[in-house]
């Protein structure tokens, strides 16, 4: 979770940085994924949800990343000002950009959990099969 | 002291004197007691003639200690009140298990009757002292001690406390228990907690206010800070239209006399090549044109904003960072971005590859570990392989004694003894499943 959090985090490095070029200055709202979910893992947030297969944690640091999005882009009058030119076409094409590879980490991170999830779940399937076994065998030796 | 601060400390016995009290609290906080400040001349003059002629007057006011809720190094301040005859009740009859290191009273806490082995072991206990003598000769100096100093402790701490600046309430360090002869441990203890709960709350809500108000205040500061840029770039804004109007004015009187002197022919012309071929491709060209020049009066627009919002016009409302914009700078901060980009792209993606095998590898390892512990040897069949060996053997060996009684009682232990160590077994193993 962790790892994709950073990957996250350099997704936004990448956002800020174009940003800056065409704004000049630094996005208002602060973009943070990193502390965000390590503090949501430190409350005990779970990071997967199995039975809905869904990650509560991603997607609390998502909403929170495409809400501080939105108001660096539409509460942000400097760039209301360029919005219409080439510059804030730059810009809206970033932000698909960046809401496109959000979107996709969110995706590929679903995909490594559930399917760390399914094995997880076979292998405790098979060792709970075991100790049936087990506790089977040790009957019929006292019988 | 850091270490100490972060984590909190307990002094017991201490301080045992008004003087230690005061060194503490000036050690800490830096209090002062009025009364130990140093007085004028006159003041002392005054104060030595008053105690000739009026010893009321003179004890009255260099007595006089006015202490409103200060400020402790101490959050809770916790006298424990029991007579003396009950302390030493409590010191004495104490003994301890060497073993355990467990003390039992006689009275308040007998050890249990029923283990021997335990009452064998017990010995006396006098603490730190060497006899039982020793102990209330000691103990009762302490209290001689104590009595000397109680009334002044008491008064000087009572004055301390932390006080709720908004509602102008305190609540005093000071807390004073019962643990008289008819109360037990655990009601004081009870009584005990309760005060710290309620100091350790009155303390939360403190700091939940204050920290409350500091987020407020740099909330503020932020508004504040974002409104002066506003200002700023709306001046600057302004200027620039301003100045571009009156561009535009001059280019204005400059076309006017041009055309003045052109004839009306290039004119049509013009116009009718435009409608005949190149009509859209001239249109697009101008508007080309149009939106160049006003990507370029925007961009130096926005140049002036951003060095506006930057601080050029603020005047240094903003000092944390003053950045200019340029095409080199826009260069060295696109190109730190991509190199991180790729660097840490790189590493955190073999972190995840790297992480994904330990995973299975951890659960390969689980599986195999826990095949092991299956498989672990088990002794009971040797145990009724070796019975049912010797049960044969002594049936081949003496077949007449079978049916004899005492035999049989034999066989009925043996069996019994044989269950016994089976169901031992079974326990260990379970213990060890369950571990």
């Amino acid at each position: 979770m962790r790892n994709m959090a950073s990957l996250i985090e350099i997704e936004i490095k990448k956002f800020s940085t174009v940003y800056q070029i065409l704004v000049h200055q630094e996005p208002p709202s602060e973009l943070d994924a990193e502390i965000l979910a390590k503090k949501l893992l430190d409350r005990g947030v779970s990071p997967f949800d199995g039975s809905q297969c869904t990650s509560p944690v991603l997607e609390q640091v998502l909403s929170k990343l495409l809400t501080n999005l939105n108001e660096s882009i539409n509460g942000n009058p400097q760039v209301q000002l360029i919005i219409q030119d080439f510059e804030g076409q730059i810009l809206k094409n970033e932000r698909d950009i960046f809401i496109y590879k959000l979107a996709l980490i969110n995706a590929w991170a679903l995909a490594i959990l559930q399917e760390i999830h399914i094995h997880s779940r076979q292998v405790y399937d098979q060792l709970d099969d075991w100790i049936v076994e087990a506790v089977a065998q040790e009957n019929a030796i006292c019988q | 002291m850091l270490s100490i601060e972060k984590s909190g400390w307990i002094l017991m016995d201490f301080p045992r004197n008004l003087n230690q009290a005061k060194l503490l609290e000036h050690a800490f906080t830096g209090f002062q007691s009025i009364t130990d400040l140093p007085k004028s001349s006159s003041q002392q003059n005054y104060e030595a003639w008053s105690k000739f002629t009026d010893s009321d007057i003179a004890t009255q006011d260099s007595s006089a200690c006015e202490i409103d809720a200060q400020p402790s190094v101490f959050d809770g301040i916790f006298i424990i009140d029991s007579s003396r005859e009950e302390c030493l009740r409590r010191a004495v009859g104490r003994k301890i298990d060497p073993q355990s290191g467990t003390v039992y009273h006689q009275e308040d806490s007998p050890a249990p009757e029923a283990d021997a082995k335990l009452l064998e072991r017990l010995q006396d206990y006098w603490g730190d002292y060497a006899s039982q003598e020793d102990m209330a000769q000691k103990l009762e100096l302490s209290h001689v001690h104590y009595q000397d100093n109680e009334a002044s402790l008491t008064s000087f701490t009572a004055g301390f406390g932390q006080l709720d600046k908004i509602t102008g309430k305190g609540l005093a360090a000071q807390v004073l228990i019962n643990a008289g002869a008819k109360r037990t441990a655990d009601e004081a203890a009870d009584q005990a907690q309760k005060a710290l709960e309620k100091i350790i709350s009155f303390k939360q809500i403190n700091q939940d206010r204050d920290y409350a108000e500091l987020k407020e205040k740099v909330k503020r500061e932020e508004a504040e800070r974002i409104a002066a840029e506003e200002a700023a770039a709306n001046a600057a804004a302004a200027e620039q239209q301003n100045a571009a109007a009156e561009k535009e004015k001059a280019s204005d009187k400059g076309e006017s006399v041009q055309e003045g002197r052109k004839s009306e022919a290039p004119r049509e012309q013009s116009q009718i090549g435009a409608d005949k071929s190149g009509g859209p491709s001239l249109q697009r060209n101008e508007e080309n044109r149009a939106s160049k020049s006003s990507l370029h009066s925007r961009t130096s627009q926005h140049l002036s904003l951003s060095k506006a919002s930057m601080g050029a016009g603020v005047g240094g409302s903003r000092k944390n960072k003053r950045v200019t914009y340029t095409k080199e700078y826009k260069i060295k901060i696109w190109e730190e971005m991509e190199t991180s980009y790729i660097r840490e792209g790189i590493l955190a993606l073999s972190d995840i590859k790297r992480q994904r095998e330990s995973v299975t590898d951890g659960l390969n390892s689980c599986q195999r570990q826990f095949i092991q512990f299956l498989e672990r040897p088990c002794s009971k069949q040797d145990k009724v392989n070796e019975f049912v060996q010797s049960f044969n053997k002594f049936s081949l060996e003496f077949p007449d004694l079978r049916k004899d009684d005492q035999t049989k009682d034999e066989l009925m232990n043996r069996t019994e003894r044989l269950s016994n160590e089976l169901w031992a077994i079974v326990d260990e193993r379970k213990t060890e499943s369950l571990q």
